[in-house]
């Protein structure tokens, strides 16, 4: 593949973007007839449009030796000179295969989900906006253009969130979530400082040759990839900034599966893997990260078992899985990391879109497992395709999953087996939960709690396409990175791992496939009756204050609102009413008041009579002539 | 020498009372008219008493007098305009410009 077609791909989609933006700003001003054109054509041009980098990644797979790379000297600030570079290299040649690929197909599924809808240009535009900004990241191979499609990710995503923008918890949705990443990516941009500060440059290969040189300095050293780890945490949604993902459930479907299972939120877990040399210096870092990823899977995946809004579980569910993959980072075996996030992007995506699909039939704009039973007559695609990616990300074997969720734990056992049993737990709850979500709203008995369950009827073929292709890849792509394939996967990225390899013994993949049956048994004993939403009230009442603890997601919300966000509203206010209403806004009135007071004085003087003033000259002169004939 | 300059003294003070006193405009020019003289009067007597033959102080009192006759031609002009505006020419009633 030549240098100069890596360009093509963020630039047809951002190219695709521009167009769009145009289109849905003139759209309100178009005769009907131009506007059903533009309406019937946005869709097919917004596919085309991320199909090209797609099929460009493909080809980039058989590139050789270090991968396509374009540069070229972006502009120059004293020292600093920063270049336009892009490359595709084993690493993001799958995350562009992911990124694109999982575009494509939302892009396919939105053309039916979003039809008729209020902003439907506007609404594909953006997602060509976010897919390219995606790809910019993916691609970049400095520091300065990772930030800025990092940050550009960032917006487009807000935009996204909040698209239903008239409702008010969309609209603080999408605040929420950038301002939630933007602490972390506050993290990161010390990062690069600090990078550009010691090492003068901040292209990756240079970096990370100078950082090994021991160019950074002690404190540095560790200090660099805890602040770009802070930036992945917060895009990531890694403990203690994971809430903003919940909230952004808020954005339609879609959206949700292509952001905040498939792409944005695995930014965090690709930038660490980018930056992984910088990582391997400093071993107190990768346990920080090691240990973040563990708890976050934990602690979001013992949340997700009692959540009843479908997206919300799977939210949750993103949450813990990025987790799975922070962790194979911070362990040391970024390659499993990165598997893991190949496999995990399908699945995901399947379970975010097959949500969607049912939403779609439902009318309403977020379904519950109150709402919602045994649709699994009605609509057969949906529900099967979502049983398949909840076997894969239960980690069934031979579903994708399973052999990347193994990569991980093989990883682990030889070094961390503190981190292996935490991961090995979350992993049963994650079994557990996901089939809790598939007994009750495909299985047991029909019920809809807002009309009649007849309206229910499988989406259109459009939306059945992708759920399709999502469900083969949800059973196939797992065999990208398995053993007696011999690691194509793996060897494609060509990642340096930190610790030894491990190796997947027997008794772990019999216990791992254990504890994912086990939990899938679980969810069937409790779920898997006629009456599955008595069961559920039932565990309620069984678990008592652990299951309040879990439904209320450990209080994080109120916990940030009582400590941080409170008092800090509180400061603004007191700055605002006090200091500025009081303090400056009374010194500025008092001098206006002042000179008001004085002018009121001295008008007097002003009589406008020509009497006195001449009168005064006579008595000023008098006055000066003593003055002079003392002087002279 | 004394003489003159009592009369120009004299002069002044009549100039002075007028401006101070007088409540008609017209009145008041014609008191400034005088002031002026008291200085030209001044200007020559002294002129004479110091440098007598050069015509410094003479040539000073040319033109105050023509510097004179223009400033009488400009307050005539703008009495009337006030006289136009105001209905009178009495300086105690014309208070404009009171702040």
């Amino acid at each position: 593949m030549s240098d100069a077609l890596l360009v093509l791909m963020p630039f047809t989609t951002l190219g695709v973007a521009v167009v769009l933006l145009l289109a849905a700003a003139l759209h309100t001003r178009l005769g009907p007839e131009y506007r059903a054109f533009v309406d019937r054509w946005t869709g097919p041009l917004s596919v085309f449009g991320v199909a090209v980098p797609f099929l460009l990644a493909l080809v980039g797979v058989f590139s050789t030796g270090s991968g396509p790379r374009v540069e070229a000297l972006w502009f120059s600030v004293g020292d600093l000179d920063v270049f336009f570079g892009l490359r595709l290299d084993g690493l993001a040649t799958v995350m562009a295969i992911v990124v694109a690929g999982v575009s494509l197909l939302v892009h396919l599924f939105s053309i039916g989900y979003m039809k008729g809808e209020h902003g439907y240009v506007l609404y594909f535009a953006e997602l060509s906006l976010f897919s390219s900004a995606m790809l910019l990241l993916v691609l970049a191979s400095n520091f300065f253009l990772l930030f800025m499609a990092w940050e550009l990710v960032g917006a487009t995503s807000y935009l996204l969130i909040s698209f239903y923008y008239y409702r008010p918890a969309a609209a603080s949705a999408g605040k929420k979530a950038f301002l939630t990443t933007r602490l972390g990516d506050l993290g990161f941009l010390i990062a690069i400082f600090a990078i550009f500060f010691h090492l003068g440059t901040l292209r990756f290969d240079e970096v990370f040759e100078a950082a090994e040189a021991g160019m950074l300095g002690a404190g540095w050293e560790v200090a660099v990839p805890l602040l770009i780890f802070a930036g992945a945490v917060g895009k990531s949604a890694q403990l203690p900034l994971s809430v903003w993902l919940p909230d952004a459930m808020e954005g339609p479907t879609p959206v949700s599966a292509l952001i905040h299972a498939a792409t944005m939120v695995a930014a965090g877990v690709y930038l660490v893997a980018r930056t992984f040399p910088l990582f391997e210096l400093a071993p107190a870092a990768l346990t920080v990260v090691a240990w973040v990823g563990a708890l976050t899977a934990l602690v979001a995946a013992t949340i997700a078992v009692s959540q009843r809004d479908i997206k919300r579980v799977l939210a949750y569910s993103t949450i813990s899985q990025l987790g799975f993959m922070v962790t194979a980072l911070g362990a040391g075996v970024p390659e499993a990391g990165m598997f893991h996030l190949f496999t995990h992007a399908w699945f995901k995506a399947l379970l975010f879109l097959g949500a969607g699909s049912v939403i779609h039939a439902s009318g309403l704009h977020a379904v519950s497992i109150d709402d919602v039973g045994g649709l699994v007559k009605r609509m057969p695609i949906t529900a099967w395709t979502f049983v398949l990616a909840g076997l894969a990300l239960a980690g069934i074997p031979p579903f994708a999953g399973f052999w990347s969720k193994e990569e991980i734990f093989a990883g682990l056992l030889a070094e961390e087996p503190v981190l292996l049993g935490v991961l090995l737990v979350a992993s049963f709850l994650t079994a557990f939960y996901i089939f809790r979500l598939i007994f009750l709203v495909f299985f047991g008995p029909e019920r809809f709690a807002h009309g009649e369950v007849s309206r229910f009827h499988e989406s259109p073929t459009l939306m059945g396409i992708p759920l399709l292709v999502l469900g083969v890849m949800s059973v196939l792509a797992g065999f990208a990175g398995v053993s007696f394939l011999g690691f194509p996967l793996q060897d494609l990225m060509d990642l340096e791992p930190a610790a030894e390899e491990g190796h997947v013994t027997l008794w772990l993949l019999a216990l791992a496939t254990g504890l994912g049956v086990a939990g899938v048994a679980l969810a069937w004993w409790q779920y898997g009756g006629d009456r599955p939403l008595e069961a559920d009230v039932a565990l309620r009442r069984n678990l008592g204050p652990l299951y309040q603890v879990s439904e209320n997601a450990y209080y994080l919300d109120p916990i940030y609102d009582r400590t941080l966000i409170g008092p800090f509203l509180s400061a603004a206010g007191f700055l605002a009413f006090s200091v500025d209403n009081g303090l400056i806004d009374g010194a500025v009135n008092g001098f206006a008041r002042l000179t008001q007071g004085l002018g009121a004085l001295f008008r007097r003087a002003q009589t406008g009579l020509v009497r006195d003033y001449v009168t005064g000259m006579a008595v000023g002169s008098i006055i000066l002539a003593a003055v002079l004939w003392r002087v002279l | 020498m004394t003489l003159v300059l009592v009369f120009s003294g004299l002069l002044f003070a009549i100039g002075t009372y007028g401006v101070l006193t007088r409540r008609n405009a017209i009145t008041l020019l014609i008191s400034v008219e005088i002031l002026m003289n008291a200085a030209n009067l001044n200007f020559v007597a002294f002129s004479r008493l110091w440098e007598p033959e050069l015509m410094t102080g003479q040539v000073f009192a040319l033109v105050g007098i023509s510097i004179a006759a223009c400033e009488a031609a400009v307050g005539l002009a703008l009495i009337l305009a006030i006289f136009r505006r105001f209905g009178t020419t009495d300086v105690g009633r014309i208070d404009f410009l009171r702040g």
